[in-house]
């Protein structure tokens, strides 16, 4: 045993002793355990459609073909190792068929945990969809693919018209949101209408409002603002109100929220490439930021590398709640390994999957892609809730990793 | 999870708080991550609480979780930041030799990677045998003892102590172990 064993000893007993818990800890630890179960259940079904799709895989990867995404041009707002695009996506591509997939696989239960309080989301594994056929020729495909197993006969044609698309697709500005990926936390995007379309109102709207998706969250203190959002050069000063200087996070979380401000205002104000966030008093916040410190005082860019702040998959065709037509183009932005997004739409009370397939982002990481995929819907009732999913198959075993999804109705 | 069940978990989270709290401070090494480390443990705890509160030792579980997620969790890349700019403030001016040598060894616990970092952690705060560490961290006992090695070596460096060089080498190491 050295010497120095004893000092380490010493040194961590010193440092610890006089750490005491807050006294009642177990309304956070609750609240904190329904999240966490809230994305297990999201995963786990989402992990449906992936145990569904590893036959899929098996596919020769050229029948990937009609899911091919056409390269999007990208907007120049990101610094330069960035590639990414805040503008929404919608220009329709060549329609690929996606077969119908009956789903017959019961759900794995998955281990057993205690019953929450909260409600669990509409996502949850349960059976099988009555109303769909049970048809023994029912096999995974992917992209119109013809691979092996044979597909079931011609599809029923959808006989709804097109509706327009998503009001998400027109005068709607970026604005991002703190969520998790892969129990991280990272940025996630979404396209809000508002009001007053100044830097400093698309900044206010990102900070009093909250994400329509209920994955994503808004840390912001209640009453928080911005006083004035000023561009000098390339850099845009963000002044905030006191009570925005008050928010309280771990640090992660916290300092999320500060890049949460940096690609939000670097979106709203395209000529801005560095963003200076100062309190009421014009001084310099970042380095101080929620009582823990976030860097410097100095104007800061976007994060790079983009992977380290912003969430691996995103679908940024459509927001939560949006309607969707019979046919309708499915799209997003991703950083992921060789550059395929995996895809599928499922009904959200029986959890079968409509339609699935990949995409090809039109970059792989560690650089982020755009990527599309036009989804025919066969069978689809007015109405019907429906949840579109993204993901990435692991490259290890094909599980689900970095989803995103959306709770969309068919619309009629 | 029943009214029993949950009162278990209460008086676990009520009776062990403050130990896990400064275990994951010294983890994490600032109280507001601690503080989100352990809370989130403790809800993926609560999760499994049926499952593992009968069967298990509860403490390792938690250890375990604590572990994995902290080192699974993205960190913010702090910029142009070298690790000294971490050494925190010193105890007191007056402070004595050993609250010096306290210090220099925890701003040196700074600079070891994750992993290596709750070795020590687990090792000589929470005086596991290696055995149990392994099992924790997920790793072989020789891994354990390896990590653990070339923490030493790194804190007597990084703490400066650099006045007998050949204590800085653990038996592991001029063994021929690394």
């Amino acid at each position: 045993m050295s010497p120095l064993d004893d000092e380490l000893r010493s040194a961590l007993d010193a440092r610890a002793e006089h750490l005491v818990p807050r006294s009642d800890p177990m309304a956070g630890i609750e609240a904190r355990a329904r999240g966490i179960q809230r994305r297990r259940q999201a995963l786990t079904s989402g992990g449906v459609a992936a145990a569904v799709l590893v036959v899929a895989v098996a596919v020769p990867l050229a029948t990937r073909g009609d899911d091919r995404a056409p390269v999007v041009a990208v907007t120049g707002t990101a610094s330069p190792t960035v590639t990414t695009t805040d503008l929404p996506t919608g220009t329709p591509t060549p329609v690929s068929t996606v077969s119908p997939t009956p789903t017959p696989t019961p759900t794995p239960t998955p281990t057993p945990t205690p019953t929450l309080a909260s409600p669990t989301p509409a996502a949850s594994p349960t059976a099988v969809s009555p109303t769909r056929p049970a048809s023994p020729a029912a096999s995974p495909t992917a992209g119109g693919s013809t691979g092996p197993t044979p597909r079931p006969p011609a599809s029923p044609t959808p006989t709804r018209s097109v509706v327009p698309p998503p009001p998400t697709s027109g005068g709607a500005k970026a604005i991002y949101y703190v969520g998790e990926a892969n129990g991280a936390p990272r940025l996630y995007r979404e396209f809000r209408r508002v009001a007053d379309a100044s830097p400093a109102g698309i900044l206010r709207t990102m900070m009093s409002g909250k994400p329509l998706d209920p994955d994503y969250s808004s840390l912001w203190p209640a009453g928080s603002s911005v006083t004035s959002a000023t561009l000098s050069g390339d850099v845009l000063t963000v002044q905030l109100n006191d009570v925005a200087l008050r928010g309280s996070a771990g640090s992660e979380f916290a300092c999320l929220t500060v890049e949460q401000l940096v690609w939000t205002a670097t979106a709203a104000e395209p000529r801005a490439k560095r963003v200076r966030v100062v309190g009421p008093d014009g001084a310099g916040v970042v380095a101080e930021w929620w009582g823990v410190g976030c860097g410097s005082d100095e104007p800061m860019a976007r994060h790079t590398p983009s992977y380290e702040v912003l969430a691996p998959v995103q679908i940024s065709s459509h927001n939560h709640g949006d309607p969707v037509s019979a046919t309708f183009t499915l799209s997003g932005e991703a950083t992921v390994f060789e550059a395929v997004v995996s895809w599928s739409v499922a009904d959200r009370s029986t959890g079968a999957v409509l339609a699935e397939g990949f995409a090809t982002a039109s970059a792989g990481a560690p650089s982020r892609g755009t990527w599309k995929t036009v989804v025919t819907l066969t069978g689809g009732t007015a109405g019907q809730q429906l949840e579109l999913r993204a993901w990435e198959a692991s490259a290890q075993d094909g599980s689900v990793r970095s989803l995103d999804t959306k709770a969309v109705r068919v619309a009629g | 999870m029943d009214a029993e069940e949950r009162d278990a978990f209460r008086d676990y989270v009520l009776g062990r708080s403050r130990a896990l709290l400064r275990t994951a401070y010294l983890i994490t090494g600032n109280r507001t991550d601690a503080e989100d480390l352990l809370q989130t443990s403790l809800a993926k705890t609560y999760l499994a609480w049926g499952r593992i509160r009968e069967r298990e030792n509860v403490d390792a579980y938690v250890r375990r979780v604590m572990v994995n997620t902290h080192t699974s969790l993205w960190r913010r890349r702090k910029v142009d930041e070298s690790p000294m700019e971490f050494v925190p403030e010193r105890a007191g001016r007056d402070a004595t030799a050993d609250l010096d040598l306290h210090d220099a060894l925890w701003a040196a616990l700074e600079t070891l990677p994750k992993k290596m970092r709750a070795a020590v952690v687990l090792r000589y705060y929470e005086d596991l045998p290696e055995a149990e560490v392994a099992q924790i961290l997920g790793c072989s006992v020789g891994t354990v003892k390896s990590q653990v090695s070339r923490a030493l070596v790194k804190l007597r460096t990084n703490a400066g102590l650099t006045d007998d060089p050949r204590a800085a080498l653990p038996a592991a190491l001029t063994n021929g172990a690394h």
